[in-house]
């Protein structure tokens, strides 16, 4: 089947929690999603919505923490990864997929030079010379645009900048050639400037290798740039999911709508910023139904169950009862009150 | 002189370095700068990290030692109080910081916090009277009555700012300096924030200089935008004007580089080459120098002046001199 063979990675029914002394935390409770061949998915989410965990399941490095997958599958190229050994799994991780993290600093080991790690990297997965490893690490570092590579090679973290460690970041994960790139707040420590360099990057190294990008962040602006589909998360849940488009044109979950509303536009002029209400809920006590519910002002008795998905065709799906109308769309003065 | 609630004059903080090979030379954070505030407008002031702007703020409230320059607080030559005066314009100067985590005593209640300063600057006499008043701020932030013997690890980080915000309020300054106010805080409860702030501002006819790295918010809620270079603003104009119309090449880079929530929008970016460099040995001549797209032969070696190209809108490039 076509489709099936766009599709590089599928979460399925992902539920991963945390034990910990004071109660069960659902960090990650039911999750879909699907990242085809040679897109960029963006996950956005505010702190606590669950995004960076379900990274860390995909990459199966939850084993220092509490967490846990309790249920569903994670296919990679149509195999579940979830039920692999610990052996095969560090196999796949900087093989097949490999991680950016926010902080370059504290991802990259510090008492290490550039080029050594770059080459272990290489010769943890491929059966290489050496020789032949440093001439990858060195094309690589070429790559991604850094000045004086060869000097760079012998330098250690410390001495660069934190674009330049970003870049190492991203020459490291993509040495390998991996098939999915999950980039978890890769520009969030970074300057404006330099964060647009590394956009442009990591959306040139795409076109290039063909590699298929995960993109968690909370700026919607960078989403917007740099995304394909995007998925919001809530509390856990996936709240929606569509193409970049179809979210930021016409957002159909009143928790999309709200954010997209929430930031500042320059040459807008708005005296005041639509603002949600209340802040994110406490995992420990999730609020019954809809976990947005309390926040939101479309909010009706329905909402004491929790909503299934809506699909609003060409794979536009949100989890709500009473959905945004679509952009044009009148609505009743009575839906809008009720 | 009165239009000016704060004026700054080639202000300068310098940090000594006492080890290493660059002994007996300084970081100049602030590096003579000079700029005024008009009473009851938001100067928004933005750059990025390392340019010294969360120095400038500190030097304004003389939460940092000065190098040289003066600083006027309404009229009045602060740079070099101390003791009862200085303490005395803390009254008309306050501060909002950036981490709504570290910014608060964990040991203290709401209350002691709010009512600290009113306490110091004697501004209520009964334990009743303080009481009365720490209420009516933690009103005026949006915080609830039931909060006051709450402490900061009871809130969220918005919550948190509020309560910042209120202790900053307490005196009734002239002033208030927010240095990324909203940095730490999600996105939905930045727009609680800023709106918060806003609303004061007006309400209060306060008078707040409001330091951040994100230039949409910045342009939300300013008046007045300097962007800052390396230890100096490069350029500063009314809000509309300095993004509709920004002229020194660091500006046109820094706007081009925000990412636009619009999909349909792509960024048009005017690169920047290389990274900022050090503030210990910054370049001579124009600062920007190293890294401009448009560097002709003067920059290299003469710091350029501050042009006014309009009514409002300075810049201090050597492509807005007219004799070029």
């Amino acid at each position: 089947m076509n489709e099936k063979d766009d599709i590089i990675l599928k979460i399925d029914n992902l539920h991963t929690w945390f034990h910990t002394d004071s109660g069960i935390v659902k960090a990650v409770d039911g999750v879909d999603l699907t990242l085809r061949k040679g897109h960029t998915l963006g996950i956005v989410g505010e702190s606590g919505s669950g995004k960076s965990v379900t990274a860390l399941s995909v990459m199966g490095l939850l084993m220092k923490t509490k967490g846990k997958i309790e249920d569903g599958a994670i296919y990679l190229d149509g195999e579940d990864i979830v039920t692999f050994p610990e052996d095969k799994k560090r196999e796949l991780r900087g093989g097949k997929i490999s991680m950016i993290f926010q902080e370059p600093m504290t991802s990259l080991n510090p008492i290490m030079k550039i080029g050594d790690q770059i080459v272990e990297a290489i010769r943890a997965h491929q059966k290489v010379s050496d020789r032949e490893a440093r001439e990858q690490a060195l094309s690589m570092l070429k790559l991604t645009g850094v000045p004086r590579p060869e000097h760079m090679m012998r330098e250690y973290p410390f001495e660069l900048s934190g674009g330049q460690r970003q870049r190492v970041m991203i020459a490291m994960a993509l040495v390998c050639k991996p098939e999915v790139l999950i980039a978890d707040e890769p520009t969030t420590a970074l300057d404006v400037t330099i964060q647009a360099q590394i956009l442009e990057l990591m959306n040139q190294l795409k076109k290039e290798t063909g590699t298929s990008i995960l993109f968690i962040t909370h700026d919607l602006g960078v989403v917007a740039q740099v995304c394909d589909d995007v998925d919001v998360m809530y509390c856990g849940h996936i709240v929606e999911q569509g193409t970049v488009r179809d979210i930021f044109k016409s957002p159909r979950h009143p928790y999309t709508k709200g954010l997209l509303d929430s930031i500042p536009r320059i040459g807008e002029g708005r005296d005041e910023l639509y603002s949600i209400p209340g802040n994110v809920p406490n995992p420990k006590y999730m609020p019954e139904g809809c976990r947005f519910a309390p926040r939101c002002a479309r909010c009706t008795e329905a909402c004491k169950k929790e909503p299934g998905f809506t699909d609003f065709g060409h794979g536009h799906i949100c989890r709500c009862w009473n959905p945004v109308p679509a952009e044009g769309v009148q609505e009743s003065e009575g839906t809008v009150n009720g | 002189m009165d239009d000016y609630i704060l004026r700054a004059e080639n202000l300068q903080v310098y940090y000594p370095i006492h080890t290493g090979v660059f002994k007996n030379s300084y970081v100049k954070a602030v590096d003579y700068v000079s700029f005024e505030v008009p009473r009851g407008k938001v100067f928004g002031i933005v750059g990025e990290s390392g340019c010294g702007k969360s120095t400038l703020g500190r030097a304004v409230c003389r939460l940092e030692p000065i190098t040289g320059g003066k600083v006027y607080l309404d009229g009045e030559d602060i740079t070099t109080l101390s003791g009862d005066k200085l303490r005395a314009i803390r009254k008309k100067i306050q501060m909002v910081f950036q981490d709504p985590y570290a910014s608060l005593n964990p040991r203290m209640t709401v209350f002691q916090i709010i009512e600290e300063p009113l306490r110091v600057h004697h501004l209520t006499h009964s334990k009743e009277e303080s009481e009365q008043r720490v209420l009516a701020l933690m009103r005026q932030v949006g915080l609830d009555d039931y909060q006051l013997n709450r402490y900061p690890h009871e809130f969220s980080g918005g919550q948190r700012q509020r309560i910042g915000i209120a202790r900053a309020l307490a005196v009734e300054p002239e002033v208030i300096v927010a240095d990324e106010p909203v940095s730490a805080l999600d996105v939905s409860i930045q727009a609680q924030v800023l709106n918060l702030l806003a609303k004061l501002q007006k309400e209060l006819n306060l008078t707040l200089i409001f330091i951040s790295h994100d230039l949409s918010v910045v342009e939300h809620i300013s008046d007045q935008v300097g962007v800052m270079y390396l230890g100096n603003f490069v350029e500063a104009a009314d809000k509309d004007e300095l993004y509709k119309n920004p002229l020194h090449p660091y500006t046109q880079a820094l706007l081009s580089a925000i990412p636009i929530p619009d999909p349909d929008k792509r960024n048009k970016l005017i690169p920047l080459e290389g990274t900022i460099p050090s503030a210990v040995n910054p370049p001579s001549g124009c600062k920007f120098h190293t890294r401009c797209p448009k560097c002709m032969e003067c920059c290299r070696t003469i710091a350029p002046k501050r042009y006014q190209v309009s009514d409002n809108h300075y810049v201090y490039c050597h492509l807005y001199d007219d004799k070029n």
